[in-house]
């Protein structure tokens, strides 16, 4: 199978750039993806070891790509990367087969940024096609009950997995399912905005993984309502590959930071801002300059008006009537 | 009515944190004005992240591409204009156009904009040297835009609707060191008008055709503003090459004078509007009096006669109307704001 590499994320020196790209993505597809992406705000939640996952086709490409905080910073803040590979659309079945096995290997299989190096030195380029070996994976899941559920309704409803390692079983069980008559899409680590933006630009998943989800199940298309339920696997925590429990603003506690030095008094100027001007320094609307403007103008004296002459407006009618021009 | 109204700036300036306390400040309402999203989902969408810099003390994320959204702008109740909010990537300004989608967009987005927010970071102005904040602001390439699309009169089009407003907003001043604070931050604007001396020499030459109206037409103004508010975010690391300075905040944010830009912007524009119906007056009531000296054309054209009155009549009643509009919103931003030309 032929593969195209994605890296996008932002160095110093340069703001948010695919560094690489597949040869046939155009710039509004890479603007698709980062804007749909721009909608998480909690990039540290997601980690090189745990990201966030992506499965959908967009413009001549599939994609699967892994979103997780780089730990670089700018101007203090995450620095995300979204990386990994894509595929032209005629191969989209056999990549589906290939996605589970993928995914269990995403730490190497979708690791582009290691390839390049220094990316304050590297300048943005296309990406050669490479060969991937096909391997499927079959993925164990305790209870395979809801694939049935969900090859039935697939039509009607999404599969909705929580961000945990057992989410994730849920998720790629269904991706390694060979019933579903075509490729599942997926956004695993992600929330309503992104999916909302994605729908925007005509991308539509199968199953969801909800950042803030608590549990699994299964969700209308149309009506977002709850259809039902599914028993989340149970995980031993193996160390640092299982993510926090969701960390939504009702777990979070807010962070108490002590004040390094207390805030020393000051005289603000009023309002806390800049202080109002004094109303000659006031700017004006472009109309008060137009009214100043004229005002300052001497004024001209209006032309004379001619003298009503009641006989020359007979003489045009006259001209009108007759035909002559003057 | 809808206004288009673009924030560009360079990375890091502050463009994301500045919308994200503008329209938390405006939904609840100040002096009567209010801003409403055009849907809850947009709504939750830019306070989430307010949420999260506000209880979980975290800045928002750098922006990865474009956000556009369409909100309603009240006054009492009473529909001022819809406008149409655009933030983005502040890398858009510095790469060619054919290079990335975002940086095509913002030309067409400053093209189309009947106002420009301009973000520049205060802190790195007063604390970098002039030729690195011109860089780190991407000042230049700011005035390359908007010289290509909005200066060129052959371009921008000689009428009044050819200029546009720009309000430069100065961010981080909590965090300026005091003489630039003092004097009622004098020393910034003079290193600011230094930094943004592309924008401000246009609008000083256009000044001093004072026979003209075209000056007028670009109104400009800056003022700084915090979104935390004095003393509440202290710097953790100082910036150097390319690295901007970081901050960290230490105490709630109270965000100090965010909504004067914006209203600057929209209350000018509203005022060219007030204008075009102005000079439309104007017009008909020249046309009405040639006519009406002109006793033949009287008796031929009793009807167009009555069709201009009816539409002076229209636009006075549409300048009544937007009047008290332009006095809450300009009024009140106009008495803030600071020329961008002393
Ligand atoms: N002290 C202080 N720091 C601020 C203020 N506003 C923004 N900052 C700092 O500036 C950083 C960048 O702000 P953003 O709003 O993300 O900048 P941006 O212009 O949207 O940047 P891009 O999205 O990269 O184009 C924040 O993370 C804060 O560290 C402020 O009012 N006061
Ligand atoms: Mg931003």
């Amino acid at each position: 199978m032929q593969v195209e590499a994605f890296l996008f994320t932002r160095s110093q020196r340069r703001d948010f750039t695919a560094f690489v790209r597949p040869a046939g993505m155009s710039n509004r597809d890479v603007s698709v993806i980062a804007s749909a992406l721009n909608n998480v705000n909690d990039v540290e939640r997601l980690t090189r070891a745990f990201p966030a996952l992506y499965g959908f086709p967009l413009g001549e490409y599939v994609y699967l790509l892994r979103h997780y905080d780089s730990r670089r910073r700018h101007a203090g803040r995450a620095i995300s990367v979204v990386e990994g590979i894509a595929v032209r659309a005629t191969w989209a079945r056999h990549f589906a087969l290939a996605v589970p096995y993928l995914i269990a290997h995403q730490a190497e299989a979708l690791d582009i940024a290691s390839s390049v190096g220094d990316l304050e030195l590297f300048a943005p380029t296309l990406s050669a096609a490479y060969e991937l070996p096909e391997h499927a994976a079959e993925i164990a899941v305790p209870d395979t009950a809801y694939l049935d559920d969900f090859v039935a309704r697939r039509l009607e409803d999404r599969l909705i997995v929580p961000f945990t390692s057992g989410g994730l079983i849920l998720m790629t069980g269904a991706l390694a399912e060979r019933r579903f008559l075509s490729p599942l899409y997926f956004a695993f680590g992600t929330n309503r905005d992104v999916i909302a933006a994605f729908a925007d630009a005509g991308v539509s998943f199968d199953v969801i993984g909800f950042v803030n989800a608590e549990g699994a199940g299964f969700r209308s298309r149309e009506t977002g309502e709850k259809t039902g339920e599914i028993a989340v696997p149970v995980v031993e925590p193996e160390s640092e590959s299982a993510p926090q429990p969701a960390a939504d603003l009702t777990a979070m506690r807010p962070r108490a930071v002590p004040l390094r030095a207390p805030i020393p008094p000051r005289d603000l100027p009023p309002a806390g801002g800049a202080a109002d001007v004094p109303e000659s320094e006031r700017l004006l609307t472009m109309r008060e300059a137009r009214r100043q403007m004229r005002a300052l103008q001497p004024v001209e004296p209006e032309p004379p008006r001619p003298a009503f002459d009641p006989f020359a407006a007979l003489r045009r009618l006259l001209r009108l009537i007759v035909g002559r021009r003057e | 009515m809808t206004l288009k109204v673009t924030l560009f700036g360079g990375t890091g300036q502050g463009k994301t944190c500045y919308t994200l306390a503008l329209l938390y400040m405006m939904a609840t309402g100040i002096e009567g004005l209010r801003i409403e999203a055009q849907d809850a989902d947009t709504a939750t969408k830019y306070l989430n992240p307010w949420r999260d810099f506000v209880i979980g003390r975290k800045w928002p994320a750098p922006t990865m591409g474009r956000r556009e959204d369409v909100f309603t702008l009240y006054y009492e109740d009473q529909v001022i204009t819809e406008f149409r909010w655009v933030d983005y990537q502040g890398g858009a300004i510095n790469v060619p156009a054919d290079e990335s989608d975002e940086a095509a967009q913002l030309h067409a987005d400053i093209q189309e904009s009947n106002a420009v927010i301009i973000v520049a970071d205060a802190y790195t102005i007063a604390t970098r040297a002039a030729i690195e904040a011109e860089m780190l602001t991407s000042s230049t390439y700011i005035y390359n835009l908007l010289n290509n699309y909005k200066f060129k009169p052959n371009l921008a089009g000689e009428g009044i609707g050819g200029g546009i407003t720009i309000a430069l907003v100065l961010t981080k001043a909590d965090a300026l060191p005091e003489e630039y604070k003092a004097d009622n931050y004098d020393k910034l604007f003079q290193k600011t008008r230094q930094v943004f001396r592309g924008v401000v020499d246009f609008v000083e030459k256009e000044r001093r055709k004072t026979s003209s109206l075209r000056p007028w037409l670009y109104p400009s103004a800056m003022l700084p503003v915090s979104i935390v508010g004095d003393g509440r975010a202290q710097v953790t690391a100082e910036g150097e090459g390319y690295a901007l300075a970081s901050f960290e905040l230490v105490a709630a944010p109270e965000p100090v004078d965010v909504h004067y830009p914006f209203l600057y912007a929209i209350g000018n524009e509203l005022d060219r509007t007030a204008l075009t119906l102005e000079e439309r007056v104007d017009d008909l009531e020249k046309r009405l009096e040639k006519m009406s000296r002109n006793v033949l054309k009287r008796i031929l054209r009793g009807r167009s006669i009555r069709e201009l009155h009816a539409e002076r009549q229209q636009v006075a009643a549409r300048l009544r109307e937007l009047e008290p509009q332009i006095q809450a919103v300009a009024g009140v931003a106009n008495k803030k704001m600071r020329p961008l030309v002393p």
